[in-house]
Protein backbone atom coordinates (compact mmCIF):
# COMPACT_ATOMS: atom_id res chain seq x y z
CA UNK A 1 0.00 0.00 0.00
CA UNK A 2 1.48 3.37 -1.00
CA UNK A 3 1.18 6.80 0.59
CA UNK A 4 -1.75 7.88 -1.55
CA UNK A 5 -3.76 4.77 -0.82
CA UNK A 6 -2.90 5.06 2.84
CA UNK A 7 -3.83 8.73 3.08
CA UNK A 8 -7.21 7.97 1.53
CA UNK A 9 -7.86 5.47 4.29
CA UNK A 10 -6.35 7.34 7.21
CA UNK A 11 -9.60 8.84 8.41
CA UNK A 12 -11.43 5.53 8.43
CA UNK A 13 -8.38 3.87 9.94
CA UNK A 14 -8.30 6.46 12.66
CA UNK A 15 -11.99 5.96 13.29
CA UNK A 16 -11.43 2.25 13.66
CA UNK A 17 -13.62 1.43 10.70
CA UNK A 18 -11.04 -0.53 8.77
CA UNK A 19 -10.86 -4.23 9.42
CA UNK A 20 -8.74 -7.21 8.55
CA UNK A 21 -6.03 -7.00 5.94
CA UNK A 22 -6.81 -3.40 4.99
CA UNK A 23 -6.39 -2.29 8.57
CA UNK A 24 -3.12 -4.16 8.89
CA UNK A 25 -1.78 -2.79 5.62
CA UNK A 26 -2.55 0.78 6.60
CA UNK A 27 -1.09 0.25 10.05
CA UNK A 28 2.04 -1.31 8.62
CA UNK A 29 2.49 1.51 6.16
CA UNK A 30 2.00 4.13 8.84
CA UNK A 31 4.49 2.30 10.98
CA UNK A 32 7.11 2.50 8.26
CA UNK A 33 6.35 5.89 6.69
CA UNK A 34 7.20 9.02 8.60
CA UNK A 35 5.02 11.24 6.39
CA UNK A 36 1.93 9.13 6.85
CA UNK A 37 2.64 8.78 10.53
CA UNK A 38 2.74 12.57 10.80
CA UNK A 39 -0.52 12.75 8.86
CA UNK A 40 -2.11 10.29 11.25
CA UNK A 41 -0.80 12.27 14.21
CA UNK A 42 -2.41 15.38 12.71
CA UNK A 43 -5.68 13.47 12.40
CA UNK A 44 -5.42 12.47 16.01
CA UNK A 45 -4.75 16.07 17.05
CA UNK A 46 -7.68 17.43 15.04
CA UNK A 47 -9.95 14.72 16.32
CA UNK A 48 -8.94 15.56 19.85
CA UNK A 49 -9.69 19.22 19.31
CA UNK A 50 -13.08 18.50 17.80
CA UNK A 51 -13.92 16.07 20.53
CA UNK A 52 -12.92 18.61 23.15
CA UNK A 53 -14.99 21.32 21.51
CA UNK A 54 -18.07 19.11 21.41
CA UNK A 55 -17.63 17.84 24.89
CA UNK A 56 -20.72 18.68 26.96
CA UNK A 57 -20.17 20.73 30.10
CA UNK A 58 -22.30 19.23 32.85
CA UNK A 59 -21.69 22.09 35.28
CA UNK A 60 -22.81 24.62 32.76
CA UNK A 61 -25.98 22.70 31.97
CA UNK A 62 -26.74 22.38 35.66
CA UNK A 63 -26.36 26.09 36.16
CA UNK A 64 -28.66 26.72 33.22
CA UNK A 65 -31.33 24.57 34.77
CA UNK A 66 -30.90 26.37 38.06
CA UNK A 67 -31.41 29.61 36.20
CA UNK A 68 -34.48 28.26 34.46
CA UNK A 69 -35.93 27.02 37.72
CA UNK A 70 -35.38 30.32 39.45
CA UNK A 71 -37.00 32.13 36.59
CA UNK A 72 -40.00 29.83 36.59
CA UNK A 73 -40.50 30.36 40.27
CA UNK A 74 -39.88 34.11 40.18
CA UNK A 75 -42.81 36.42 39.27
CA UNK A 76 -42.57 37.50 35.67
CA UNK A 77 -41.91 41.21 35.65
CA UNK A 78 -41.84 41.70 31.94
CA UNK A 79 -43.90 40.29 29.17
CA UNK A 80 -42.28 40.55 25.79
CA UNK A 81 -45.31 39.38 24.03
CA UNK A 82 -43.99 36.05 22.78
CA UNK A 83 -44.15 34.06 25.95
CA UNK A 84 -40.48 33.86 26.34
CA UNK A 85 -38.58 33.15 29.50
CA UNK A 86 -35.47 34.68 30.87
CA UNK A 87 -32.12 33.23 31.44
CA UNK A 88 -29.50 35.15 33.30
CA UNK A 89 -26.32 35.49 31.35
CA UNK A 90 -24.34 35.22 34.53
CA UNK A 91 -25.30 31.59 34.73
CA UNK A 92 -25.20 30.96 31.02
CA UNK A 93 -21.86 30.24 29.44
CA UNK A 94 -22.08 31.78 26.03
CA UNK A 95 -19.95 29.16 24.40
CA UNK A 96 -22.49 26.43 24.46
CA UNK A 97 -25.07 28.62 22.80
CA UNK A 98 -23.06 29.44 19.74
CA UNK A 99 -25.54 27.54 17.67
CA UNK A 100 -28.47 29.66 18.85
CA UNK A 101 -29.03 32.53 16.47
CA UNK A 102 -30.30 35.01 18.98
CA UNK A 103 -27.25 34.59 21.15
CA UNK A 104 -24.75 34.17 18.41
CA UNK A 105 -25.94 37.46 17.07
CA UNK A 106 -25.01 39.10 20.35
CA UNK A 107 -21.37 38.27 20.85
CA UNK A 108 -20.84 41.21 23.14
CA UNK A 109 -23.03 39.88 25.91
CA UNK A 110 -21.45 40.32 29.27
CA UNK A 111 -22.02 38.74 32.62
CA UNK A 112 -25.08 40.13 34.28
CA UNK A 113 -26.85 40.88 30.99
CA UNK A 114 -30.14 39.21 30.44
CA UNK A 115 -30.74 37.27 27.32
CA UNK A 116 -34.20 36.62 26.07
CA UNK A 117 -34.83 33.67 23.96
CA UNK A 118 -37.88 32.47 22.19
CA UNK A 119 -38.87 29.06 23.54
CA UNK A 120 -38.06 27.42 20.23
CA UNK A 121 -34.68 29.09 20.33
CA UNK A 122 -33.62 27.49 23.58
CA UNK A 123 -30.41 25.80 22.45
CA UNK A 124 -31.20 22.48 24.02
CA UNK A 125 -34.22 22.24 21.77
CA UNK A 126 -32.53 23.23 18.57
CA UNK A 127 -32.09 20.40 16.08
CA UNK A 128 -28.51 21.46 15.33
CA UNK A 129 -27.50 21.25 18.93
CA UNK A 130 -29.37 18.05 19.49
CA UNK A 131 -27.62 16.64 16.49
CA UNK A 132 -24.26 17.82 17.73
CA UNK A 133 -24.89 16.54 21.20
CA UNK A 134 -26.02 13.23 19.76
CA UNK A 135 -22.97 13.04 17.57
CA UNK A 136 -20.72 13.84 20.50
CA UNK A 137 -22.46 11.25 22.61
CA UNK A 138 -22.23 8.66 19.83
CA UNK A 139 -18.58 9.50 19.28
CA UNK A 140 -17.87 9.18 22.99
CA UNK A 141 -19.70 5.89 23.19
CA UNK A 142 -17.95 4.62 20.09
CA UNK A 143 -14.57 5.63 21.43
CA UNK A 144 -15.35 4.12 24.81
CA UNK A 145 -16.46 0.86 23.24
CA UNK A 146 -13.58 0.83 20.80
CA UNK A 147 -10.91 1.67 23.32
CA UNK A 148 -12.18 -0.16 26.33
CA UNK A 149 -14.17 -2.88 24.67
CA UNK A 150 -11.68 -5.61 25.46
CA UNK A 151 -12.09 -5.84 29.17
CA UNK A 152 -9.72 -8.74 29.42
CA UNK A 153 -6.94 -6.69 28.02
CA UNK A 154 -7.44 -3.93 30.51
CA UNK A 155 -5.49 -1.54 28.37
CA UNK A 156 -6.37 1.98 27.43
CA UNK A 157 -5.51 4.23 24.54
CA UNK A 158 -2.17 5.03 26.06
CA UNK A 159 -1.22 1.40 25.83
CA UNK A 160 -1.80 1.47 22.12
CA UNK A 161 0.31 4.44 21.33
CA UNK A 162 2.99 4.43 23.94
CA UNK A 163 5.67 1.92 24.79
CA UNK A 164 3.90 -1.18 25.83
CA UNK A 165 4.36 -2.29 29.37
CA UNK A 166 2.27 -5.07 30.74
CA UNK A 167 2.86 -6.21 34.25
CA UNK A 168 1.59 -9.45 35.65
CA UNK A 169 2.30 -11.48 38.71
CA UNK A 170 4.86 -14.26 38.83
CA UNK A 171 3.21 -17.60 38.98
CA UNK A 172 3.43 -21.15 37.80
CA UNK A 173 2.22 -21.98 34.34
CA UNK A 174 0.64 -25.23 33.23
CA UNK A 175 3.42 -25.45 30.72
CA UNK A 176 3.75 -26.72 27.23
CA UNK A 177 2.69 -30.28 27.09
CA UNK A 178 0.35 -32.30 24.94
CA UNK A 179 -2.42 -31.98 27.49
CA UNK A 180 -2.18 -28.21 27.57
CA UNK A 181 -4.47 -26.84 24.93
CA UNK A 182 -2.98 -23.96 23.04
CA UNK A 183 -6.44 -22.52 22.61
CA UNK A 184 -6.94 -22.36 26.35
CA UNK A 185 -8.57 -19.11 27.30
CA UNK A 186 -6.93 -16.79 29.81
CA UNK A 187 -9.90 -17.16 32.09
CA UNK A 188 -9.13 -20.85 32.33
CA UNK A 189 -5.54 -20.08 33.08
CA UNK A 190 -5.48 -17.05 35.38
CA UNK A 191 -1.80 -17.50 36.05
CA UNK A 192 -0.97 -16.01 32.69
CA UNK A 193 -1.71 -12.39 32.04
CA UNK A 194 -3.35 -11.98 28.66
CA UNK A 195 -2.34 -9.09 26.50
CA UNK A 196 -4.35 -7.69 23.69
CA UNK A 197 -2.89 -4.74 21.92
CA UNK A 198 -3.71 -2.84 18.80
CA UNK A 199 -0.34 -1.38 18.18
CA UNK A 200 2.94 -1.91 19.86
CA UNK A 201 6.04 0.14 19.59
CA UNK A 202 9.18 0.70 21.55
CA UNK A 203 9.47 4.41 22.15
CA UNK A 204 7.38 7.03 20.45
CA UNK A 205 9.62 7.08 17.41
CA UNK A 206 10.89 3.57 17.85
CA UNK A 207 11.46 0.89 15.28
CA UNK A 208 8.65 -0.37 13.06
CA UNK A 209 5.88 -1.53 15.26
CA UNK A 210 4.39 -4.93 15.22
CA UNK A 211 0.76 -4.66 14.31
CA UNK A 212 -1.48 -6.60 16.54
CA UNK A 213 -4.71 -8.20 15.49
CA UNK A 214 -7.38 -7.67 18.09
CA UNK A 215 -9.62 -10.27 16.51
CA UNK A 216 -7.72 -12.99 18.31
CA UNK A 217 -8.67 -12.81 21.94
CA UNK A 218 -6.72 -13.74 24.96
CA UNK A 219 -3.30 -12.72 23.86
CA UNK A 220 -1.21 -10.28 21.97
CA UNK A 221 -0.97 -11.06 18.32
CA UNK A 222 1.35 -9.57 15.81
CA UNK A 223 2.19 -9.94 12.20
CA UNK A 224 5.22 -9.08 10.20
CA UNK A 225 5.88 -10.25 6.69
CA UNK A 226 7.28 -13.62 7.65
CA UNK A 227 6.19 -13.88 11.25
CA UNK A 228 2.71 -13.98 12.65
CA UNK A 229 2.42 -14.02 16.40
CA UNK A 230 -1.02 -15.30 17.25
CA UNK A 231 -0.79 -15.01 20.98
CA UNK A 232 1.70 -14.09 23.65
CA UNK A 233 1.29 -14.71 27.30
CA UNK A 234 3.83 -13.84 29.91
CA UNK A 235 3.85 -14.69 33.54
CA UNK A 236 5.75 -11.72 34.88
CA UNK A 237 7.70 -8.63 34.01
CA UNK A 238 7.33 -6.27 31.13
CA UNK A 239 6.84 -7.02 27.50
CA UNK A 240 7.39 -5.31 24.20
CA UNK A 241 7.25 -6.48 20.61
CA UNK A 242 8.61 -5.09 17.41
CA UNK A 243 9.87 -6.27 14.06
CA UNK A 244 12.67 -5.38 11.73
CA UNK A 245 11.70 -3.38 8.63
CA UNK A 246 12.00 -6.38 6.34
CA UNK A 247 9.43 -8.22 8.39
CA UNK A 248 11.66 -11.26 8.61
CA UNK A 249 12.22 -11.15 12.32
CA UNK A 250 9.97 -10.23 15.20
CA UNK A 251 11.08 -9.68 18.75
CA UNK A 252 9.21 -10.55 21.90
CA UNK A 253 10.97 -8.76 24.70
CA UNK A 254 10.36 -9.70 28.30
CA UNK A 255 12.03 -8.59 31.47
CA UNK A 256 13.24 -5.27 32.69
CA UNK A 257 16.45 -5.06 30.69
CA UNK A 258 16.67 -2.20 28.24
CA UNK A 259 16.01 -3.72 24.81
CA UNK A 260 18.23 -1.13 23.14
CA UNK A 261 16.02 -1.40 20.14
CA UNK A 262 17.23 0.06 16.89
CA UNK A 263 15.42 3.29 16.05
CA UNK B 1 -23.58 -90.45 15.59
CA UNK B 2 -19.88 -90.74 14.94
CA UNK B 3 -20.38 -89.35 11.47
CA UNK B 4 -22.24 -86.39 12.85
CA UNK B 5 -19.49 -85.75 15.39
CA UNK B 6 -16.88 -85.95 12.66
CA UNK B 7 -18.70 -83.46 10.43
CA UNK B 8 -19.16 -81.09 13.33
CA UNK B 9 -15.48 -81.26 14.20
CA UNK B 10 -14.52 -80.61 10.58
CA UNK B 11 -16.89 -77.65 10.40
CA UNK B 12 -15.56 -76.16 13.61
CA UNK B 13 -11.97 -76.62 12.46
CA UNK B 14 -12.75 -74.92 9.15
CA UNK B 15 -14.38 -72.01 10.92
CA UNK B 16 -11.41 -71.69 13.24
CA UNK B 17 -8.93 -71.67 10.36
CA UNK B 18 -11.02 -69.10 8.51
CA UNK B 19 -11.28 -66.82 11.52
CA UNK B 20 -7.57 -67.13 12.24
CA UNK B 21 -6.75 -66.20 8.65
CA UNK B 22 -9.00 -63.20 8.77
CA UNK B 23 -7.56 -62.01 12.09
CA UNK B 24 -3.99 -62.34 10.83
CA UNK B 25 -4.78 -60.38 7.69
CA UNK B 26 -6.50 -57.64 9.66
CA UNK B 27 -3.62 -57.40 12.09
CA UNK B 28 -1.13 -57.09 9.28
CA UNK B 29 -3.21 -54.36 7.67
CA UNK B 30 -3.56 -52.46 10.93
CA UNK B 31 0.16 -52.74 11.59
CA UNK B 32 1.03 -51.34 8.20
CA UNK B 33 -1.42 -48.48 8.62
CA UNK B 34 -0.12 -47.66 12.06
CA UNK B 35 3.44 -47.61 10.82
CA UNK B 36 2.47 -45.26 8.03
CA UNK B 37 0.64 -43.05 10.49
CA UNK B 38 3.52 -42.98 12.94
CA UNK B 39 5.94 -41.65 10.36
CA UNK B 40 4.29 -38.26 10.29
CA UNK B 41 5.60 -34.99 8.91
CA UNK B 42 8.48 -33.42 10.76
CA UNK B 43 9.63 -29.89 11.29
CA UNK B 44 13.19 -28.69 11.46
CA UNK B 45 13.42 -26.28 14.37
CA UNK B 46 16.53 -24.25 14.95
CA UNK B 47 17.22 -22.43 18.17
CA UNK B 48 20.17 -20.16 18.78
CA UNK B 49 21.19 -18.12 21.77
CA UNK B 50 23.17 -14.92 21.53
CA UNK B 51 24.66 -12.90 24.35
CA UNK B 52 24.31 -9.23 23.48
CA UNK B 53 26.18 -6.60 25.44
CA UNK B 54 28.03 -3.31 25.16
CA UNK B 55 31.28 -4.43 26.72
CA UNK B 56 33.28 -4.50 23.52
CA UNK B 57 32.46 -4.02 19.88
CA UNK B 58 32.54 -7.39 18.27
CA UNK B 59 30.18 -9.69 16.41
CA UNK B 60 30.51 -13.44 16.33
CA UNK B 61 31.42 -14.40 12.80
CA UNK B 62 29.18 -17.43 12.89
CA UNK B 63 26.15 -15.21 13.18
CA UNK B 64 26.79 -13.86 9.71
CA UNK B 65 26.75 -17.39 8.38
CA UNK B 66 23.40 -17.94 10.04
CA UNK B 67 21.99 -14.79 8.55
CA UNK B 68 21.46 -13.52 12.06
CA UNK B 69 24.05 -10.77 12.19
CA UNK B 70 22.14 -8.47 9.87
CA UNK B 71 18.86 -9.24 11.56
CA UNK B 72 20.18 -8.54 15.04
CA UNK B 73 21.91 -5.32 14.06
CA UNK B 74 18.72 -4.14 12.39
CA UNK B 75 16.79 -4.83 15.56
CA UNK B 76 19.18 -3.84 18.33
CA UNK B 77 21.89 -1.32 19.16
CA UNK B 78 24.19 -3.54 21.16
CA UNK B 79 27.90 -3.40 20.47
CA UNK B 80 28.62 -7.07 20.91
CA UNK B 81 26.82 -10.22 19.77
CA UNK B 82 28.23 -13.56 20.78
CA UNK B 83 26.75 -16.87 19.75
CA UNK B 84 26.44 -18.91 22.91
CA UNK B 85 24.57 -21.97 21.74
CA UNK B 86 22.85 -23.32 18.71
CA UNK B 87 20.81 -26.41 18.19
CA UNK B 88 18.58 -27.82 15.49
CA UNK B 89 16.12 -30.62 15.95
CA UNK B 90 13.76 -32.44 13.69
CA UNK B 91 10.63 -32.74 15.70
CA UNK B 92 7.49 -34.64 14.81
CA UNK B 93 4.24 -32.79 14.49
CA UNK B 94 2.44 -32.23 17.76
CA UNK B 95 5.31 -33.52 19.84
CA UNK B 96 6.88 -31.18 22.40
CA UNK B 97 10.61 -30.78 22.11
CA UNK B 98 13.00 -29.30 24.58
CA UNK B 99 16.03 -27.09 24.03
CA UNK B 100 18.35 -26.41 26.94
CA UNK B 101 19.64 -22.87 26.96
CA UNK B 102 22.20 -21.01 29.06
CA UNK B 103 21.26 -19.36 32.36
CA UNK B 104 18.93 -22.17 33.40
CA UNK B 105 16.60 -21.35 30.58
CA UNK B 106 14.64 -23.93 28.70
CA UNK B 107 12.76 -23.62 25.47
CA UNK B 108 9.88 -25.94 24.70
CA UNK B 109 8.74 -26.05 21.14
CA UNK B 110 5.84 -27.91 19.63
CA UNK B 111 5.08 -27.90 15.93
CA UNK B 112 1.33 -27.57 15.55
CA UNK B 113 0.91 -27.75 11.79
CA UNK B 114 2.35 -26.82 8.45
CA UNK B 115 0.58 -24.00 6.65
CA UNK B 116 0.75 -23.51 2.87
CA UNK B 117 3.52 -26.11 2.64
CA UNK B 118 6.26 -23.73 3.76
CA UNK B 119 5.06 -22.07 6.96
CA UNK B 120 5.16 -23.71 10.33
CA UNK B 121 2.79 -23.01 13.17
CA UNK B 122 4.56 -23.37 16.48
CA UNK B 123 3.90 -23.18 20.14
CA UNK B 124 6.96 -21.83 21.90
CA UNK B 125 7.47 -21.55 25.60
CA UNK B 126 10.48 -20.05 27.32
CA UNK B 127 10.93 -21.15 30.91
CA UNK B 128 13.29 -20.25 33.66
CA UNK B 129 13.47 -22.84 36.41
CA UNK B 130 10.09 -24.23 35.47
CA UNK B 131 8.52 -20.78 35.49
CA UNK B 132 7.16 -19.66 32.16
CA UNK B 133 8.57 -16.37 30.97
CA UNK B 134 6.83 -16.35 27.61
CA UNK B 135 4.25 -18.61 26.10
CA UNK B 136 3.50 -17.83 22.50
CA UNK B 137 1.80 -19.31 19.47
CA UNK B 138 3.18 -18.15 16.16
CA UNK B 139 3.61 -18.96 12.51
CA UNK B 140 7.01 -18.67 10.91
CA UNK B 141 7.60 -18.40 7.20
CA UNK B 142 10.73 -19.74 5.59
CA UNK B 143 12.54 -16.47 6.23
CA UNK B 144 10.79 -15.82 9.47
CA UNK B 145 12.40 -15.96 12.86
CA UNK B 146 11.28 -14.82 16.24
CA UNK B 147 13.63 -13.53 18.90
CA UNK B 148 12.81 -13.94 22.56
CA UNK B 149 14.96 -11.54 24.52
CA UNK B 150 15.35 -9.73 27.76
CA UNK B 151 16.97 -12.14 30.21
CA UNK B 152 19.97 -10.55 31.90
CA UNK B 153 23.07 -12.71 31.71
CA UNK B 154 26.76 -12.04 32.36
CA UNK B 155 26.53 -8.30 31.97
CA UNK B 156 24.44 -8.50 28.86
CA UNK B 157 21.14 -9.91 27.71
CA UNK B 158 20.28 -13.19 26.09
CA UNK B 159 18.59 -13.21 22.72
CA UNK B 160 17.05 -16.54 21.80
CA UNK B 161 16.05 -16.92 18.20
CA UNK B 162 13.76 -19.60 16.82
CA UNK B 163 13.41 -20.59 13.21
CA UNK B 164 11.47 -23.46 11.68
CA UNK B 165 10.78 -25.04 8.35
CA UNK B 166 9.03 -28.19 7.19
CA UNK B 167 11.42 -31.09 7.09
CA UNK B 168 11.54 -33.60 4.24
CA UNK B 169 12.40 -36.34 6.68
CA UNK B 170 9.54 -38.08 8.41
CA UNK B 171 10.22 -39.10 11.95
CA UNK B 172 8.49 -41.38 14.36
CA UNK B 173 6.65 -39.58 17.12
CA UNK B 174 8.17 -41.75 19.84
CA UNK B 175 11.55 -43.34 20.26
CA UNK B 176 11.66 -47.00 21.32
CA UNK B 177 12.24 -45.97 24.94
CA UNK B 178 9.15 -43.80 24.89
CA UNK B 179 10.97 -40.48 24.87
CA UNK B 180 10.19 -37.99 22.13
CA UNK B 181 12.11 -38.81 19.00
CA UNK B 182 14.04 -35.76 17.90
CA UNK B 183 17.06 -35.57 15.71
CA UNK B 184 19.64 -33.14 17.02
CA UNK B 185 21.82 -31.80 14.26
CA UNK B 186 23.96 -29.52 16.25
CA UNK B 187 24.46 -28.98 19.93
CA UNK B 188 26.20 -26.41 22.05
CA UNK B 189 28.93 -24.88 20.00
CA UNK B 190 32.14 -23.35 21.33
CA UNK B 191 31.90 -19.61 21.05
CA UNK B 192 34.73 -17.93 19.22
CA UNK B 193 34.20 -14.29 18.59
CA UNK B 194 36.04 -12.18 16.10
CA UNK B 195 36.85 -8.53 16.34
CA UNK B 196 35.06 -6.37 13.80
Amino acid sequence: MNCLETSERLETFHDGELIGREMREVALHVAQCAACEALLAEWERLHGLIHKALEPKPDALASIWEGVESEIEAPRDTDHGWGGFRIAAATTPLGIFRGGSSVADKPDVEDGDEIWLRPEQVPAHRPGNVLRAGMALAASLFLAVFLLGDEDAGLSESARTTPTTVVASRSQNPGLNPAHNSAQSPKQNPAVQPVSLAQVRVGKSGPPRVIVDREVGGGATASAQHVQIHSVKQSHGEMAMWAEPTGNTAVIWVGEADPQARR
Amino acid sequence: MTEIQSKTTTLLATCFVLLATLATAEEAEVGAGAKAAEEGPAVQVEVGTVLASNKVKRVDQRLAGQGMQARLTRLFRYQSYELVSQEAQQIPMGQPSRFDLPADLELRVRAERIVDSNQVELRVELLEKEVTMVDTALTLGQQGRVVLGGRNHQGGVLLVWVGARPSRARVQPHAPDGSPATHRDQALMPATAVQE
